[in-house]
């Protein structure tokens, strides 16, 4: 990595114009002042630094500000080459504007305007927002969205000029939608690929799980992702860790995705306007975890008229209400969701189990103000949390709080600004209320982000993202109080982490020909430990048997503990064979500085974050994939084959036996290595017409390599299901039923089990031989759902529908886990004394009938 | 401390809340490692024969005790009892002679089993600045209904109406050297003894002053209640936290993956050579 930045360093005659940069980010003038005063990276008070220590310093200094020029360099030449496309002796305007929804307000994200002429068109962007720049001229433009009546227009470009556009949307959704537009070809047409759009209205049309429609349920169904099995809402995309998505409600990273330990997402389905997964050819413009981003935006408000909606399940009843302040100018929206879970348990005449309560909520608020045509304000809000109450000693509770404010400023007709601040939070508390032995324990991780993005279009051909963001992370990985005087427990804290994150990405999409689109970007990532900050040198980190610090240094708060700066390079390219079809390819890598310590499969809250430092080093991912895309039957049908392989390098696995709770010396357990995971995705999907829904097949492989686990052997990775089947339909039979089912069909996961027992001193011990050594049964399940619309009244304000539901319809027993003990006798109690040990299988859900209501207004 | 004791609490309520079902897999019979020898040692500070168990892993599926192994030649050696060969007394116990561990001093294992050599050494803890003040007992309640009692390797029969008793101890613990304790509880001359229960701590999340620890198990009227405590080392501590994780596995699902606990056994030999310095306190229940 050092020859190749330095050869790139030599290149430079001039160093480029630097000012401009320092200029534009205030963020890099304060790096790269750091770098030169005295205060940089490794500051003890402890040791003296030696001579080494200072070379190494002086290098680390070179290294940066190498990295800095280089990343100036590459962005200051596409600036150049991109600013340039555009002769000079050209007159040309440009038309742009927002587009809408008639009937709520709502943006509309990825409409399409097509420039009938010369066949080229602008696409809105999340905030729907087009720039489309144009000799001058007559032009038909034509406006359209799935699922929404295409619109045309014609205009006379003379000068620059704004339009904004209302789409209304297909009533009749039994007639196949007319749609006009070649956008219907955008899965063959973009260049970007290994993403997914997930529908929203399809996601409520699917059997929902207790009534509940969850959007994480429907990601876990693409191709290329795997579940840990049910009831979890964890995901593994194309090889990565569970903590390797990351994952964001309007911008704002959620640190746990689950509630009631991953039954549910924290994402209520009603108020999601647009969610979607990059499992491949990820964007500059996002980074930070290796395998995938799930960007999930929540609606803006109804800027047209007051609505609402209602909905009641077997499991959790949600609320939301939305509406303009100022139509047209400003509104608002409220949700609320909360589980009466807990309600059940104290029916129950078992007095273990009426005494426990369980319950979670979400409340989600958003304001989105447009100021006048050039600047829009939003402030949103996330708040959800889960209580466990086990009889009246033991709590544990977890949450997660976000903000975002975002200020959308168009600079010009072209260029386009979002300023993003961010704030989230995630904590959790464990409880044991006892007089002796109580204690309580808690712990979180909170950042701040401020973030800049600017999209500038070009031309039709051409368009540049770049942007920069600066984050302050701190992790407190846990403290430990006694709770009441006569506790047996002291208290004691676990060292809080602090980190300074910073990014500066590029990215430049462009037509090279009628037949080639790429899509070039960079992205550097500035990752800083900084004090305070204890770091403890071991005899042998390694040797768990006796773990021995032998030295430690203390680091001044605000002081440089470690710095990592890593490029990541993206590129993604198409090649269109003819107008159905293509090719396309991607490459990127990842880098991950925050890391999750996750201890077994199902997601606790209780799996600590900790970020790159003196401790963990970054993880990187490169992944390289290609594809072939079809679409069918005039769009109708689209197919896809991809095939993809990445490499992951210092991720990290637990020792075995790993002690993660409270450990001080937590760096001794921690074993880093690598991973590598290749496959196959192929889906054939129909999103038109009475009939929708995929096919979709998997197969890949994922394997960790770790010193110090299984014996430094190779193993198969706990996610790591060879065979991977979706099937998910919806149909329409007429104005008032619809129909969804799905089914899964996977291998099943590989699990640790013993292979043989021993017995020492009168403990009749498991003996273990390899990690994930062993496979789950497969699994495989359907679910199958109906939905009734109430009558279509005129005049009649309100709509509603009652969705009907069944869970696992062919009661297959799927394997959860499996767990050994010893033998129990048929009333379910442990045989006292017995040596005999037996395996047992757990399986969470029997075919599960349920029925929820929804209104809205 | 009670990490496995948490994670399986969370395992219960994910069961009793979502009606997760369990059933048992006859089916589940992997083939063992080769039967891998087992040593159980322990040297102890005070005056007796040391006592090594030697015996070997089994399938998993054998209901069958442990295989012992009769034909080890076992030393344990230090500087003061110099080598003492052990005596074979049958069902793979071997004995030494009569002699006391010595706090602080090294003590070494050489076990040799089919001309395979596994060895291991450990030094005694210092027990400076822990004492069991007092185990004292309290009245708890009049059982409702006859019925067994469990947990100590006496079962004993309850008769609706006896007086059910608990016990606790108390105990000063200094902060001035870092000690790892292990805990065993006696009703009379019968231990308590769970296939779950493994009570480990490390003084630096104990208060200085342990005021009324419930000792496990239920006593009655003329019981003595005993509690022994065990200085161990580090090493052995992390043992014990070990066990107790493979002992309470869950497959994973919230803990992390179990493997063999580490040991302190040369040549991949499973089990522990436990050296420790021994306290204990006893009360009768009246």
């Amino acid at each position: 990595m050092n020859s190749n930045t330095k050869t790139k360093a030599k290149r430079i005659k001039n160093p480029p114009s630097f000012s401009f940069m320092t200029s534009f980010y205030p963020l890099i003038a304060s790096h790269w002042q750091a770098l030169n005063s005295p205060y940089t990276f490794v500051k003890s008070t402890k040791k003296k630094q030696t001579n080494e220590h200072q070379k190494q310093t002086k290098t680390m200094n070179l290294i940066t500000k190498i990295f800095l020029l280089t990343g100036a360099f590459c962005f200051y030449t596409i600036l150049s080459i991109a600013s340039d496309l555009p002769h000079e002796e050209e007159i040309k305007y440009t038309i742009s504007g927002k587009i809408k929804s008639a009937s709520d307000g709502e943006d509309l994200i990825g409409a399409t305007v097509l420039v009938k002429e010369i066949n080229q068109g602008a696409v809105t962007n999340v905030y729907g927002f087009y720039s489309l720049t144009l000799k001058p001229g007559k032009y038909t433009l034509v406006i359209s969205y799935i699922g929404y009546e295409s619109q045309q227009k014609t205009i006379d470009l003379t000068t620059n000029m704004a339009a904004n556009f209302e789409l209304v949307e297909v009533t009749n959704n039994l007639q196949e939608v007319v749609v006009t537009a070649e956008r219907a070809d955008a899965h063959v047409s973009d260049v970007k690929m290994s993403t997914v759009s997930i529908d929203m209205i399809q996601v409520k049309k699917l059997p929902p799980l207790f009534g509940e429609p969850d959007l994480v349920k429907i990601v876990q169904m693409q191709p290329g992702v795997i579940s840990a099995g049910e009831g979890t809402s964890s995901f593994f995309v194309r090889g990565g860790a569970a903590d390797q998505n990351l994952i964001l409600i309007d911008e704002a990273p959620v640190y746990d995705p689950s509630h009631m330990f991953g039954l549910f997402s924290v994402f209520n389905a009603d108020i999601i306007k647009s969610s979607e997964l990059y499992k491949g050819g990820i964007p500059a413009q996002f980074g930070g975890r290796l395998s995938s981003i799930l960007d999930v935006r929540v609606k803006d408000g109804n800027s047209k008229a007051l609505s609402g909606s209602f909905g009641i399940g077997l499991l959790a009843a949600k609320a939301s209400l939305e509406g303009p302040i100022v139509k047209d100018k400003a509104s608002f929206l409220l949700s609320a969701r909360r589980s009466y879970a807990g309600y059940y348990l104290r029916l129950s005449e078992d007095e273990n189990q009426n005494q426990n309560n369980v319950f979670f909520y979400d409340y989600n608020a958003k304001v989105n103000l447009q100021l006048n045509q050039r600047n829009r304000l939003f402030v949103s809000a996330y708040l959800g949390r889960d209580v466990f109450r086990f009889g009246n000693d033991f709590q544990i509770d977890w949450g997660n709080a976000t903000s975002t404010v975002r200020w959308n400023h168009v600079f010009s007709d072209r260029l386009f600004s979002n300023t993003t601040a961010i704030f989230s939070n995630f904590d959790y508390a464990l409880q044991f209320k006892e007089p002796v032995l109580g204690f309580r324990w808690t712990a979180n991780i909170r950042e701040s982000t401020i973030k800049q993005d600017l999209s500038w279009f070009i031309n039709p051909d051409h368009q540049l993202s770049f942007g920069a963001s600066t984050a302050y992370k701190v992790f407190s990985p846990g403290k430990f109080k006694p709770t009441s005087d006569k506790s047996i427990y002291s208290g004691t804290t676990m060292q809080e982490l602090h980190s300074w994150d910073n990014a500066l990405y590029a990215s430049h999409e462009a037509k090279l020909s009628s037949r080639i689109k790429a899509e070039l970007g960079l992205r550097v990532s500035i990752f800083s430990q900084l004090g305070p900050y204890e770091h403890y040198t071991y005899r042998d980190p390694y040797d768990l048997r006796n773990v021995q610090r032998i030295d430690s240094q203390s680091f001044e708060r605000a002081t440089f503990v470690k710095t990592f700066i890593n490029p990541e390079p993206r590129l993604s390219i198409r090649y269109s064979l003819d107008p159905q079809s293509s090719i396309k390819a991607s490459y990127n890598r990842m880098v991950q500085n925050t890391h999750q310590m996750i201890t077994g499969t199902t997601p606790t809250p209780t799996s600590i974050w900790l970020p790159s430092g003196a401790m963990i080093k970054p993880q990187t991912a490169d992944q390289v994939a290609a594809g072939y895309f079809r679409n069918l039957f005039d769009n109708k049908i689209e197919t896809s084959a991809e095939l993809y392989y990445k490499k992951m390098d210092g991720v990290i696995d637990f020792a075995d036996n790993a002690q993660v709770f409270f450990n001080q010396d937590l760096a001794t357990v921690l074993r880093p290595g690598w991973s590598d995971s290749y496959g196959a995705e192929f889906l054939l999907k129909k999103t038109r017409g009475k009939l929708n829904g995929w096919i979709s097949y998997t197969w890949s492989k994922t394997t960790r390599y770790i010193d110090g686990v299984n014996q430094n052997q190779a193993f198969p990775a706990s996610y790591d299901r060879r065979h991977n089947t979706n099937l998910v339909l919806t149909y329409d039979l007429n104005e008032r039923w619809s129909f969804g089912a799905n089914w899964v069909y996977g291998t099943g996961r590989p699990i640790t089990l013993p292979a043989g027992k021993y017995q020492y001193k009168h403990f009749v011990v498991d003996e273990y031989t390899s990690r994930n050594g062993f496979r789950l049964p497969d699994f495989h399940r359907l679910d199958l759902s109906a939905t009734l619309k109430s009558r279509i009244v005129p005049g009649r304000k309100w709509s509603s529908e009652w969705n009907f539901s069944i869970y696992n319809a062919y009661n297959r027993k799927n394997p959860f886990t499996i767990y050994t003990r010893t033998v129990r006798d048929s009333e379910g109690n442990t045989v006292q004394g017995s040596s005999e040990k037996e395996a047992v299988m757990i399986y969470l859900f029997p075919i599960l009938p349920s029925i929820s209501y929804n209104l809205k207004f | 401390m009670k990490n496995q004791g948490v994670l399986s609490t969370l395992l219960v309520i994910l069961l009793a809340l979502f009606s997760a079902c369990e059933q048992v897999m006859p089916e589940f019979n992997p083939k063992g490692s080769g039967s891998k020898i087992v040593i159980e040692g322990m040297v102890t500070d005070s005056l007796g024969q040391q006592v090594v168990k030697i015996s070997r892993s089994t399938d998993y599926l054998k209901p069958s005790r442990p295989e012992p192994v009769t034909n080890a030649l076992v030393v344990i050696s230090s500087q003061e009892v110099g080598f003492d060969t052990l005596v074979h007394q049958g069902d793979g116990v071997y004995l030494s002679g009569l002699w006391q561990g010595k706090q602080g001093s090294v003590y070494r294992l050489r076990v040799e089993v089919g001309g395979q050599v596994y060895e291991a050494s450990e030094q005694m803890p210092v027990l400076v600045g822990f004492e069991i003040d007092s185990v004292v007992h309290r009245f708890d309640e009049i059982a409702e209904k006859d019925y067994l009692s469990y947990g100590f390797e006496d079962k004993r029969k309850i008769k609706a109406g006896d007086s059910i008793f608990r016990a606790y101890f108390y105990a000063k613990e200094s902060k001035s050297s870092v000690n790892f304790y292990l805990f065993d509880f006696k009703r009379n001359s019968s231990f308590y003894r769970t296939q779950t229960d493994i009570i480990v701590a490390d003084d630096e999340l104990i208060a200085d002053y342990i005021q009324g620890l419930e000792l496990p198990g239920e006593f009655y009227r003329n019981d003595t209640a005993t509690a022994i405590m065990y200085g161990i080392s580090r090493q052995a501590y992390r043992y014990y936290r070990d066990l107790e994780n493979v002992m309470n596995s869950d497959g994973g699902m919230f803990s992390p993956p179990a493997g063999n606990p580490l040991n302190n056994l040369s040549n991949g030999a499973l089990g522990y050579f436990q050296v420790c310095a021994v306290r204990q306190q006893s009360i009768i229940v009246r």
